[in-house]
């Protein structure tokens, strides 16, 4: 089962996120993290944004226990955390194996850390927040502080099998060059990073993609991320050193968050793009 | 004006008329939710960031811009070189090496679009009879301060790069200069005429 179980409860330990703003005007406050720097970091490790919930731990480390394998990161305070009985170091990406135990003791160098997950736990979000804020009961997990018992769930990870990482991509000005066909070999396809790629493109490997046309009448604005398809109906990616204007059909761009993920991809490693909403990254 | 919005990440403007200055306006504007202005012949891309919201539209279809100013026309000084794209050239055209020089240097061309690379022309007004497409695969080296033949368009490559024009010759002196902004002192609509050194 995919999920944490909080064996101890800690001190005052509760989900949070980046807040739960613009409603001060009905005397709601804004909830979330107290300290956002340590909390961005933890999120940042695994190329998240504000709209993903995390764990706040204040004073006293709680204890959890992992049902089944995830990537954590741990920041803020020094909690002297440990994976079973093994130290384990703050600010860097740890794996998780099935049946792992998260302990630690009492905070050194600040008052408060912050757990975050490779895998977004399924919290049910409270005007647009997963922030927790006890006095009116709303948010994170039940609106209240965590307790030794509760069992948090996480969604599957779309980073999957055989080291085949999954792209998120939107539909480009000339999408609709491509024929239904290639529309559909677009998501399903499992391409590869040409050795050839750098800085300003990234030439892919893989089934060519049919289209009705390969070159525009005119040279056209190309932006990091854009996907251009040239005769040879293999997929360029532009990157960040890329050219501004281009000749080639824009059917597809990775949106900047992704991009992030696409430029960790090795050359010769393996990607396949989506265009599925319901990926666990939250947009 | 027709803007079109994709998912608030750019926006891609046209216009029958005065999509230049509709572009630069925009880009003098320094809007803190844009993070880029590209302006091409057809289209302006706008890229957007997180202080982006809809409403903000608003702002562009009610942009003031100025009209167009006279144009002044350069002479380039170029030469032909025996490059190896010059077989492609003449199998596509039909015409020898000798003809296409004649109506290249009797040609105006103006600046159409500033774009691809910093310093990269493309210039408009090549004869139909010579245009020839962008090849298939991108070669991967183009030297500093080539012409090049891309469709309907001459260009200038002003720095090195990978690139799909075809080229034909050389300029002799580089019209880009990275030390200020704007790094390249003419105007889209200005003209060019190739002068053989």
């Amino acid at each position: 089962m995919n999920q944490i179980e909080i064996t101890k409860a800690g001190l005052m330990t509760s989900v949070q996120d980046l807040g739960r703003s613009g409603l001060a005007y009905y005397a709601i406050p804004k909830s979330g993290v107290m300290d956002i720097n340590a909390a961005k970091i933890a999120l940042l490790l695994f190329n998240k944004n504000d709209e993903t919930p995390l764990i706040e731990c204040t004073c006293i480390a709680p204890e959890i226990k992992f049902h089944a394998a995830t990537k954590i990161a741990l920041t803020g305070a020094d909690f002297n955390w440990k994976i079973n009985e093994n130290t384990v170091p703050l600010n860097t990406i740890i794996e998780i194996n099935k049946g792992d135990i998260l302990r630690g003791a009492f905070a050194k160098n600040g008052l408060r850390g912050y757990i975050s997950f490779a895998n977004d736990l399924e919290i049910e979000a409270v005007f647009d927040s997963f922030s927790t804020y006890t006095n009116a009961k709303i948010g994170g997990f039940d609106g209240r502080l965590l307790q030794k018992g509760d069992v948090l769930k996480w969604k599957n990870s779309i980073e999957n099998d055989e080291g085949v990482t999954t792209i998120r991509i939107r539909k480009g000005p000339e999408y609709d060059y491509l024929t239904e066909v290639a529309q559909k070999k677009l998501v399903t396809n499992i391409y590869t990073i040409k050795p050839e790629s750098n800085r300003m493109g990234a030439r892919l490997a893989g089934s060519v993609l049919e289209s009705s046309k390969y070159q525009l009448e005119y040279s056209l604005p190309v932006l990091p991320g854009f996907i251009q398809l040239p005769p040879n109906g293999l997929p360029i990616v532009v990157l960040q050193d890329g050219q501004t204007t281009g000749g080639y059909p824009r059917i597809a761009y990775i949106p900047k968050r992704f991009l992030s993920i696409f430029n960790q991809i090795r050359l010769g490693g393996k990607l396949r793009f989506s265009t599925d909403t319901t990926c666990s990254y939250p947009d | 004006m027709n803007i079109k919005n994709y998912n608030n990440d750019f926006l891609i403007i046209k216009s029958d008329k005065e999509l230049q200055q509709i572009g630069k306006a925009i880009f003098e504007q320094n809007f803190d939710f844009v993070t880029e202005v590209i302006v091409t012949e057809k289209e302006v891309c706008v890229q957007l960031n997180d202080l982006f919201e809809v409403e903000k539209l608003d702002l562009f279809h009610n942009l003031q811009f100025t009209k167009k100013g006279t144009s002044k026309t350069y002479e380039l000084p170029v030469y032909f070189t025996n490059h190896e794209d010059w077989k492609r050239v003449e199998a596509v055209t039909g015409f020898s090496k000798k003809a296409i020089i004649e109506k290249l240097i009797s040609t105006e061309f103006s600046i159409a679009i500033f774009g691809f690379l910093p310093g990269f022309l493309y210039l408009d007004g090549l004869d139909e009879s010579l245009h020839v497409p962008r090849k298939a695969v991108p070669s991967k080296y183009v030297e500093a301060n080539s012409i090049a033949i891309g469709g309907q368009y001459l260009g200038l490559y002003s720095v090195e790069s990978p690139g799909g024009w075809n080229v034909i010759g050389k300029v002799d002196v580089s019209i880009l200069d990275l030390s200020s902004i704007p790094p390249v002192k003419m105007n889209l609509g200005d003209k060019i005429k190739l002068k053989v050194i």
